[in-house]
């Protein structure tokens, strides 16, 4: 058994499905080959959609949805609006996770509340980022180094699990946000 | 055929894509993804003589379907190719893993008639299982259809024959038909 494929182009103003095509489909040649030729056959009507060209190419922007930050850290900054300003909410994941485990989160958020950024990151070792040994007050150090990269001074609000939380406190400590700042912002 | 043997046929053929984003993946980037990063960067290769997408019309939830022609079925295995594959953009892997149902499907070109005038508006892809390689006899029915009672507004039918199919195995089906039930069964879930 062989699979064929014909693909039949047509004008948008057809006879598809009209008399005409009713006749044809009870000839007794198509009939024939139906029923003795092919095994089984399948059709599906597509309607035309878009045409690539080489120069619409556009090498992914680093802060369109999925964001290559810097190295060793690497993270994804996601938002409903274009607010470089907009307050931004930190995740951080558990141990053996990377950023994706907040995916389905970050999806609902976005619709529920389309003012704010979300910012999540694959700490070291994860994802694309190195893979050298590390510490809490590493990942701490790494966050702040993804946040300045980003121009990020102050957060609104950190959604930590497990891990995350305990370098997230670490990165507390040692930066000068203080949680007054945190307070004014809300 | 194997796909140790796509590097032997030289010969021109038609690759296709049939995907449909899950419900994690928002329509626009699926979108944006396939048409300012994918299909572009698959143009820009001398294999590949042009590149359409096209919305299937009678499927509850759209699958879409993208075609590219090629002028040799081996470019699919040299390294200009396969470096897109290997070397993707993060922003491409986080689509991807996104996708619900993805489906690749190699073609070798069998036979034309009609006027090409690529992309037609309205594309009837039609899949056949023909018996004890009776492609010939096929192939004159349709050279007969077509002198005898052409239908209004077709411009032009390719035969093709499926040659290789490299979707992952859980797609690896026997039928497009079959793909579609499996596909109706998987809209939502992820792959």
């Amino acid at each position: 058994v062989k699979e064929l494929l014909a693909l039949h182009e047509f004008e948008s103003d057809n006879g598809l499905d009209g008399p005409e095509h009713q006749y044809a489909k009870l000839r007794p040649w198509r009939l024939k080959i139906v029923n003795e030729v092919i095994e089984g056959k399948d059709n599906k009507v597509f309607d035309f959609s878009h045409a690539f060209r080489a120069q619409d190419y556009q090498k992914p922007k680093p802060l369109h949805g999925f964001n290559h930050v810097s190295r060793p850290t690497t993270g994804a900054i996601s938002w409903a609006r274009k607010d470089s300003h907009a307050p931004l909410v930190v995740f951080s994941n558990s141990l053996l996770t990377d950023l994706h485990i907040w995916d389905p989160t970050i999806d609902e958020l976005i619709c529920a509340f389309p003012g704010f950024r979300f910012l999540r990151y694959n700490t070291r070792g994860y994802g694309s980022s190195s893979n050298e040994p590390v510490d809490v007050d590493v990942l701490a150090d790494d966050l702040a180094g993804l946040l300045d990269s980003l121009g990020v001074q102050r957060y609104f609000a950190a959604v930590r699990v497990s891990l995350g939380g305990a370098h997230l406190q670490k990165f507390r400590n040692k930066i000068s946000l203080t949680l007054r700042q945190i307070h004014r912002l809300r | 055929m194997p796909l140790d043997r796509l590097s032997a046929y030289k010969g021109p053929g038609f690759f296709c894509v049939l995907s449909q984003p899950s419900d994690s993946l928002p329509i626009d980037e699926y979108h944006h993804w396939y048409n300012t990063e994918h299909g572009p960067a698959r143009l820009k290769l001398d294999n590949f003589a042009n590149g359409f997408r096209y919305k299937s019309r009678d499927l509850g939830r759209p699958v879409w379907l993208a075609c590219y022609d090629l002028k040799r079925v081996s470019g699919l295995t040299e390294p200009q190719y396969t470096t897109l594959r290997e070397k993707r953009s993060e922003r491409e892997h986080h689509v991807l893993k996104r996708m619900g149902y993805l489906d690749r499907r190699i073609y070798t070109n069998f036979s034309s008639r009609g006027v090409d005038k690529s992309p037609a508006p309205i594309l009837l892809a039609v899949t056949m299982y023909v018996k004890n390689n009776r492609v010939d006899e096929v192939d004159r029915w349709y050279e007969e259809v077509r002198r005898a009672l052409p239908l209004r507004g077709w411009r032009c039918a390719h035969n093709k024959y499926r040659s290789i199919s490299t979707t992952s195995p859980e797609f690896l089906v026997g039928s497009v038909a079959a793909a579609f039930d499996l596909l109706q069964a998987t809209v939502g879930k992820r792959v």
